[in-house]
């Protein structure tokens, strides 16, 4: 069953080439307030403006998204005769790769942001900007994939649950009440305080007010798929038909519809990065 | 190492596939489900225990959980666990040092764990008889401010600090293949199953 050749996450990986870099003096919340289109086209970080730093950040992201298999004769075993060895970068090699690019730059941060979120080469920094780029490319890639024609009429729902633990844990019921409040999707909001779940349909709203950060929340990153705030530990998956109907979220029979954000058509309608 | 497997559906399905003739193209089947599988992969990801030696977590299975994805064809449904490291645990074997790299370097504590050695600037190469053998800390002064006294005056001491071991170093590692780090082949074809009796309930109206 397994296979010798490893298969991209080609929907994340697309979503990733699709994004011009875009190096700028923004804070999160002018990052945020850009059009939803422009933002998921572009790749930046709050208060970076050195361009070499984020060309740096979107290679090492893309090999920690499409590790490659080569196949090398120093490395073949009984347990491996091809040889295989995957070639991509672990978080702490991305990290290093990172800071040595920055004190090749003579990088030096100002002495009261030392080793703070806002000291580009702290490892606080660093792993913010690794995991949130490369989760809003997986994020986006299973967006498409989740929302696929083939896909939506046996998984017509999708429910928000907890992928990591978190030492300071959001209130994420109370920001999924908010999020059906502002988007009126009372089914999901009824779901929640029947099951304990938070499951919407797939092209419902909630998945916007979420991300979008209803109930005032400013940590959000203004799309309708995880990462939906900065250093989440919350993720989607799929509801089958037979779930969602028990949890009056859908009639048998009635026709599921996807999210009608098309990201596979924003991500392959223009080449971003002039090539 | 990431992984990717393969679910063959004319294997699991072909009379049900040819009963669902019409009804739905076999591209649809795979990616429903492909869907499913996706999600069987990804709880059992997050559900992996904690790390051995019980040092913080560096997420390394809920990263696997993110990199999971499904690509579905007429005949196949592909899963495909894109992050470097899954193979390795899932299929064992010798693990050498890259590059220009001697060692091969293994946390020997929780500030270790999960960092490349090459991120602290306050170790140096501990030697045996034999040679390099581990990344211990270097030697450090620590002064340590006592009381003041009546007179403003305060008294200090110094203790030297350092010495513990970071990382140990080894020419190189074998591992044990490890196959209960993704669902075993029972719980992925089980999926498959009741996936596709589900759709066959749907597309025949419920009469499955």
């Amino acid at each position: 069953m397994l296979l010798d050749t490893l298969h991209p996450f080609t929907a994340a990986m697309n979503a990733h080439d699709a994004r011009a870099i875009a190096p700028g003096d923004w804070s999160s919340a002018e990052i945020r307030a850009l059009d939803a289109g422009l933002r998921r086209l572009s790749f930046q970080s709050a208060h970076t403006m050195i361009e070499d730093l984020l060309v740096r950040y979107k290679e090492d992201i893309g090999t920690m998204l499409n590790p490659t298999t080569e196949q090398r004769a120093d490395r073949v075993t009984a347990a491996n005769p091809q040889g295989n060895v995957t070639t991509g970068l672990s978080q702490p090699y991305a990290r290093l790769d990172i800071k040595r690019l920055l004190q090749a730059l003579d990088y030096q941060p100002e002495p009261e942001e030392a080793g703070t979120i806002k000291d580009l080469s702290s490892n606080q920094r660093i792993n913010l900007v690794l995991d949130t780029n490369r989760e809003l490319a997986q994020g986006a890639g299973r967006f498409i994939q989740m929302n696929d024609a083939d896909v939506i009429d046996e998984f017509p729902a999708q429910e928000l649950v907890r992928f990591e633990s978190r030492v300071k844990v959001r209130d994420w019921e109370e920001r999924w009440r908010a999020a059906a409040a502002e988007s009126g999707d009372t089914d999901a909001a009824a779901a929640l305080e029947d099951s304990g779940r938070m499951v919407a349909l797939k092209a419902s709203p909630i998945w916007d007010s979420l991300g979008d950060g209803a109930g005032g929340y400013d940590d959000t990153l203004g799309n309708p798929y995880p990462p939906f705030a900065f250093n989440s530990g919350m993720w989607v998956q799929s509801v089958d038909r037979k779930d969602a109907e028990e949890l009056g979220l859908i009639e048998p029979g009635q026709k599921a519809q996807a999210h009608p954000l098309d990201l596979k058509e924003l991500f392959s309608s223009e080449d971003t990065n002039g090539n | 190492m990431a992984i990717s497997a393969q679910v063959n559906i004319t294997d699991l399905a072909t009379p049900a596939i040819t009963a669902l003739e019409g009804a739905m193209e076999p591209k649809q089947i795979a990616a429903a489900i492909g869907e499913a599988e996706v999600t069987l992969f990804q709880k059992h990801f997050v559900n992996a225990g904690p790390n051995k030696q019980g040092w913080p977590s560096t997420d390394f299975w809920s990263r696997a959980a993110k990199a999971t994805n499904a690509q579905a064809s007429p005949n196949a449904v592909i899963i495909s666990v894109a992050q470097v490291g899954v193979r390795q645990r899932l299929q064992g074997g010798d693990i050498f040092p890259t590059g220009d790299h001697q060692y091969l370097a293994i946390p020997a504590r929780a500030e270790a764990y999960g960092r490349a050695p090459e991120e602290f600037d306050n170790l140096k190469v501990g030697y045996s008889r034999r040679g390099a053998f581990a990344l211990v800390e270097n030697d450090a002064t620590r002064i340590n401010g006592g009381r003041q006294n009546k007179a403003g005056q305060r008294d200090f001491s110094t203790e030297v600090v350092g010495g513990g071991v970071f990382f140990w170093l080894v020419k190189s590692v074998h591992q044990e293949p490890d196959p209960t780090v993704i669902p075993d082949d029972r719980d992925i074809m089980q999926v498959a199953s009741e996936t596709l009796n589900a759709i066959i309930e749907r597309v025949s109206g419920g009469a499955s």
